[in-house]
């Protein structure tokens, strides 16, 4: 009603003020004596007023009302605590459903996943499509794969050759369904690569292994005391996990993983029941606390080697042996420590061979002198050793980089003396330090200077970006300035052939051929010889050209649009306007050679048979034309290569059935290499 | 008003049911959207990352090594046969035709390699005469080297003593049939190596030249006229008036083409497999009577009195070229087996060799004493030159210069043609006053493709090969069309492309300019 009485108003009057207005309706229908109840309404500031154009509340996206601060007003008594409590579980408890994603990001979510769950579906299709494609000869029906079978597995199949089964198992076997399996028929794997008693040799020996290992790293005197307690640690370790959980040794260094992460991992179910010991405890503590003193010793470790090559500095004459003596002095002591801890942990056949491999990159690293970084060959591992080993690495290949810096300061500051080490330096960044050559001056001899100028001149229509023929004409410039008389050269002239005369029998009847009158027409004709036969060649080969080269054609009418006749020569403007110019000169295979007369016409013939774009799959004109270099007729080829030269792509079965191609063909093995 | 409407992409308005989990609910709207929308391909699509690895063959080692396996033909064997480099794969689009090509080029690979490996069954070898010191191969005549030579080939030097004037003679393909025909009108067919005579007969006319056709059992003869065809038992089985007064004559074997020359300057092609002339033309070169064909391309080539030798095909009315060779009248002419070198020779006692591949030359020039009027190649490139009454044979006269003549024999009368056996040691000369077949060591391929020409072929492979040839001739492999399948409307690039090499070729040019400009004298001078 506000809001037509509003209209109302606007229409009449626009300045009538609105609380004035309002305050005149109420008037009015205060009137009728009859109070009305007003709804309640509120203002709210916005610039327009519409459905769309609604101002957040206040309190942002939580909301004006919350349903905690409502049960406040409950804490009085007791019996309406519960609701409130019920209320506060119920909304720990209850998580409240997400709102929908918009339509356009839900949809292309879901596009997404579909598209990588068909892609999946797809991909795997695609290495026997792309090898059907490439293969140049296929046989329908496909069986490129071999036949499958399927069997079952043998351990459940032997049992059941022994005797009646019994209840328990008739009754299990319900429970548990028969697993089949895929086997390829033809395949005759062993199973199991080891006997039960190769095994136990293995680990026999393993172990022996690991001991020997042991002891020599033992005998390396640097804190041993620390690693025997260390020693003694581990083993109680190991004997009380062996208690918990009588395993293979394999899993020992997990389940070490697992303590050292101290946090019982959820999902480990061998860790998840028990509960750390104290012993435990404390191993681990000073285990990390080792080796966060080892992280830290590195920069102590560099000092030192600082302070190592200064003496060098200083002792300049000192060899080379003695610097790498040094640093490995510095180096070893760590690594002998790492070593050691981790052999006394370490007893499976596994550990042991890591710590054979990683011997021997340690020794590659000390004993090479380049700059080479030799990294180990080994794969990067998860575990604590892998990390060690990289830690290792790490520290060593700082050092090195350090000892080639000062190694490099060194030959700076005495270039004389230690020429070895300058060598190696070179070898880093080539330094060239031979003098800058000089242009050398050029001998004169002419026709050396000639043949350069030729070339350099046929050369620099090519090749105008090098800038080595740019040099080879400035050199000429520098030198020498000839003005040469540039001709054709006709190359027949030049490689004239020498007449050899043969001395042949003289025959005793001069034969008068049936095509020669007598022997005076011969005698005439040498003595003209020269004369006629090649003026008339030039001629009817000047001729032969003249008629294949095309000329102007003159579309002038005389008398056309001016006046016409004897004495009046139209303009020379217009004349040329009713020329149609040809090109002036075609190139002929024959050019340049003067003795022979080519039928260009001949080749007209033969071009809509010759291939005048580069056919799809080449991208160079040499390629394409290898690709047709070789003959295939039986004629060329011997008949083995030529029958498979002829092989057709594809051929059938006579009589079998081709059937779409089918997911089987996916998992067996190839009968053959495509 | 009720409710507001609400958008899909108007911010979500707040329930009561939000107010709930008031504590963080921002965060657990973050926590539902797992997807990773920005990152779905982590690896190209369609291809497997395995193809891309090439497997690496592991190779047994061979478990007995005094058996070495199959011996590889020698490098230089396979050079030979090689058909040159290869495509290289990265030339080529798409992987799939990657493998394609590879595929090929294996077998062509493959091919060489067998190719080269079937040089163990080609047993036979040539032999030259070989002089001692202060000996020169010239001094041994027909009599020493026949009493030299064993049974066999003794037979195959003989001597006809005819008396229907000058012969013309000439060689099956295969070279164990031989044809004479005398000018005065005899002729006969027969089997020289056997000495079984076909057929003989007078054909009571001129005759001019003779000509073997595709096989043994029919030849040409040029007579006064026309020319005539019989069997090889003597039997007239056309008369073609079409070709009128033929001087000589050539067959093309793998065409089917009998071709003629007229005195009255007409070429002319006749197919003898349908019976119509493929073309004929008049070459407006005056008298014709030297012709031989190139065999590798089955051009014909005609010697003119200007000293001119013209080059022809049925496909064209004037000659595919013509060569200035001498200053004097073409005497004779004649083209190597293999279509490399063309050998000339004029009245005015020249002797070319030319390279006809390149219609270049001369490779060699040799001044004789006398003009030779009849020439010939041999299988092995031996060249003999007929000078009157004698016939020298010259040995590597091509690439090298040749100083003497190989072997030389003079006959009592004046030699009208000779030619070289294939597949023999032998050259047959037809004379004025018979035909003689000279021993001449070294001429010819020792060792024959019974699949092309066979000199031991029987009734029943001579069949095939005629059917053989036919097929070859008549059925062709369908034409490639290398035309683009289709283009796309308007967005054929190529007006583009052009442009943009314009631009580069600017650039270039300038730069170019450019580059020159530092050189010229007076910014030089300038400088200075």
């Amino acid at each position: 009603m506000s809001d037509e009485s509003d209209n109302y108003c606007d229409i009449s009057d626009g300045e009538i003020d609105k609380r004035k207005h309002e305050k005149l309706v109420d008037d009015i229908l205060n009137l009728n004596k009859i109070q009305n109840v007003k709804k309640p309404s509120r203002t709210e500031p916005a610039l327009q007023i519409s459905e769309f154009n609604l101002v957040k509340s206040v309190t942002g996206n939580k909301g004006s009302v919350h349903l905690n601060e409502l049960t406040k007003a409950l804490k009085g008594r007791k019996k309406h605590e519960e609701i409130s409590n019920k209320l506060k579980s119920t909304s720990n408890k209850s998580k409240t459903l997400p709102t929908p994603l918009e339509k356009p990001q839900a949809d292309r979510i879901r596009r997404s996943v579909n598209y990588e769950k068909s892609r999946l579906q797809l991909d795997r299709w695609e290495a026997l499509v792309t090898s059907n494609r490439a293969a140049s000869h296929l046989t329908f029906p496909l069986d490129s794969v071999e036949k499958l079978k399927i069997e079952e597995k043998e351990s459940e199949v032997y049992p059941t050759t022994w005797r009646l089964k019994s209840k328990l198992q008739t009754e299990l076997e319900k429970l548990k369904p028969r697993v089949e399996e895929y086997l390829i028929d033809t395949e005759d794997k062993e199973k199991f690569p080891l006997t039960l008693e190769e095994l136990k040799e293995q680990r026999e020996r393993s172990s022996k292994a690991a001991s020997t290992s042991k002891k020599r790293g033992l005998r390396k005197d640097l804190s041993r005391q620390v690693l025997a307690q260390q020693l003694a640690i581990s083993r109680d370790l190991t004997q009380k996990l062996k208690s918990v959980n009588s395993d293979s040794e394999d899993e020992d260094t997990e389940s070490e993983q697992n303590l050292k992460s101290s946090k019982v991992d959820e999902n480990n179910p061998w860790v998840a029941g028990m509960k750390p010991n104290k012993e435990v405890v404390d191993f681990v503590s000073g285990y990390r606390k080792y080796w966060n003193e080892q992280n830290n010793q590195p920069e102590k470790n560099k000092e030192g080697d600082r302070v190592n090559d200064r003496k060098h500095e200083n002792l300049e004459n000192s060899e080379k042996v003695e610097v790498k003596k040094a640093v490995n002095k510095i180096t070893t002591p760590p690594n002998k420590n790492k070593k050691s801890s981790r052999l006394k942990r370490s007893r499976s056949n596994k550990i042991k061979k890591k710590a054979k491999s990683e011997g021997k990159p340690n020794i590659n690293s000390f004993t090479s002198t380049s700059d080479w970084e030799v990294s180990s060959l080994q794969e990067k591992d998860n575990d604590i050793e892998g990390i060690f080993y990289q830690l290792e690495e790490k520290l060593k290949q700082k050092l090195k980089q350090k000892y080639n810096k000062v190694k490099g300061d060194r030959t700076n500051i005495n270039k004389k003396k230690s020429t070895k080490i300058a060598s190696t330096n070179k070898s880093k960044k080539k330094i060239d330090l031979t003098i800058p050559s000089k242009s050398k001056k050029h001998v004169i001899d002419e026709e050396m200077i000639e043949q350069l100028k030729s070339t350099s001149e046929d050369a620099e229509i090519f090749d105008k970006s090098s800038n080595s023929d740019l040099n080879h004409l400035k050199n000429i410039l520098n030198t020498v300035e000839e003005n040469k008389p540039t001709s054709d050269i006709d190359p027949n002239k030049f490689v004239q052939v020498k007449k050899i005369n043969l001395s042949t029998a003289i025959p005793d009847i001069l034969m008068t051929d049936e095509n020669e009158e007598n022997d005076q027409t011969k005698v005439i004709l040498e003595a003209f010889e020269d004369d006629d036969i090649v003026q008339d060649f030039e001629k009817e080969k000047a001729e032969e050209i003249e008629k294949d080269t095309p000329k102007d054609i003159d579309l002038n009418l005389p008398g056309w649009g001016s006046w016409g006749g004897s004495n009046i020569n139209p303009s020379k403007r217009k004349r040329k306007r009713f020329i149609i110019k040809m090109p002036p000169k075609m190139p002929r295979r024959d050019d340049n050679k003067g003795s022979l007369i080519i039928n260009e016409k001949a080749q007209s013939k033969i071009k809509p048979h010759m291939v005048s774009e580069l056919p799809f799959p080449f991208k160079t004109v040499k390629d394409y034309e290898a690709s047709i270099r070789a003959p295939i007729g039986n004629t060329f080829v011997p008949e083995t290569a030529f029958k498979k030269l002829i092989e057709p792509a594809v051929t059938t079965k006579m009589g079998a059935i081709i059937e779409p191609i089918s997911k089987s063909l996916l998992i067996g093995k190839r009968k053959y290499e495509l | 008003m009720g409710k507001p409407t609400q958008r899909y992409f108007s911010q979500p308005i707040q329930t009561e049911s939000d107010v709930t989990n008031e504590k963080n609910p921002k965060v657990q709207s973050k926590e539902v959207i797992t997807y990773e929308v920005t990152d779905i391909k982590k690896r190209p699509w369609g291809r497997r990352q395995a193809d891309r690895h090439k497997k690496k063959v592991k190779q047994k080692s061979n478990p007995n090594p005094t058996f070495k396996g199959r011996v590889r033909p020698s490098e230089k064997l396979l050079q030979k046969y090689s058909k040159g480099a290869g495509v290289s794969i990265k030339g080529v689009k798409t992987s799939i035709h990657q493998k394609k090509l590879e595929k090929k080029e294996k077998n062509i690979k493959f091919a060489t390699e067998q190719a080269a490996r079937t040089e163990v069954l080609l047993t036979e070898d040539v032999g030259y005469l070989e002089a001692d010191d202060g000996e020169t191969t010239t001094q041994f005549t027909q009599k020493h080297i026949v009493n030299s030579v064993d049974i066999t080939a003794a037979t195959k030097h003989f001597d006809l003593r005819l008396d229907f004037g000058p012969y013309r003679a000439k060689y099956t393909r295969n070279g164990r049939h031989l044809l004479i025909g005398g000018k005065k009108g005899h002729v006969a067919a027969f089997d020289w190596v056997t000495k079984k005579l076909h057929c003989e007969i007078n054909v009571m006319e001129s005759i001019h030249d003779i000509n073997w056709l595709h096989i043994e059992t029919m030849f040409a003869v040029a007579q006064k006229d026309w020319v005539y065809i019989y069997d090889n038992q003597g039997i007239e089985l056309h008369c073609i008036k079409r070709l009128n007064k033929v001087s000589r004559m050539e067959f093309l074997p793998y065409h089917f083409l009998l071709a003629s020359c007229s005195e009255q300057g007409y070429l002319s092609w006749l197919d003898v497999s349908i019976g119509q002339i493929v073309g004929q033309y008049n070459t407006n070169l005056g008298r014709l009577s030297i012709l031989t064909q190139n065999p590798w391309n089955a051009t014909l080539c005609l010697g003119h009195a200007k000293g001119v030798v013209s080059f022809w095909s049925p496909t064209s009315r004037d000659p595919l070229a013509k060569m200035l060779c001498h200053k004097a009248p073409v005497t004779a002419l004649h083209v190597d087996p293999t279509g490399t070198y063309m050998a000339t020779s004029a009245s005015n006692r020249e002797l070319k060799i030319w390279d006809v591949r390149q219609l270049k030359g001369p490779v060699q020039e040799y001044k004789l004493v006398t003009a030779a009027n009849n020439l010939a190649f041999s299988q092995k490139r031996m060249l003999a030159v007929g000078m009157g009454n004698i016939v020298e044979i010259y040995r590597d006269c091509c690439a090298t210069a040749a100083k003497k003549a190989y072997l030389r024999h003079r006959f009592v009368t004046p030699i009208s043609n000779f030619n070289f056996c294939p597949y023999e040691d032998v050259l047959g000369v037809a004379t004025a006053r018979g035909f003689t077949s000279l021993l001449v060591p070294g001429t010819g391929e020792p060792n024959f493709d019974s699949l092309e020409a066979n000199p031991f072929q029987s009734k029943s492979q001579r069949r095939e090969a005629e059917v053989k040839s036919l097929l070859e001739k008549y059925l062709k492999p369908p034409k490639v069309n290398y035309e683009p399948r289709k283009k796309a409307k308007g967005k054929g690039g190529s007006v583009k492309m052009a442009k943009n090499r314009k631009i580069l070729q600017e650039e270039a040019k300038k730069e170019f300019i450019k580059q020159k400009k530092e050189l010229l004298p007076e910014k030089r001078s300038k400088e200075k």
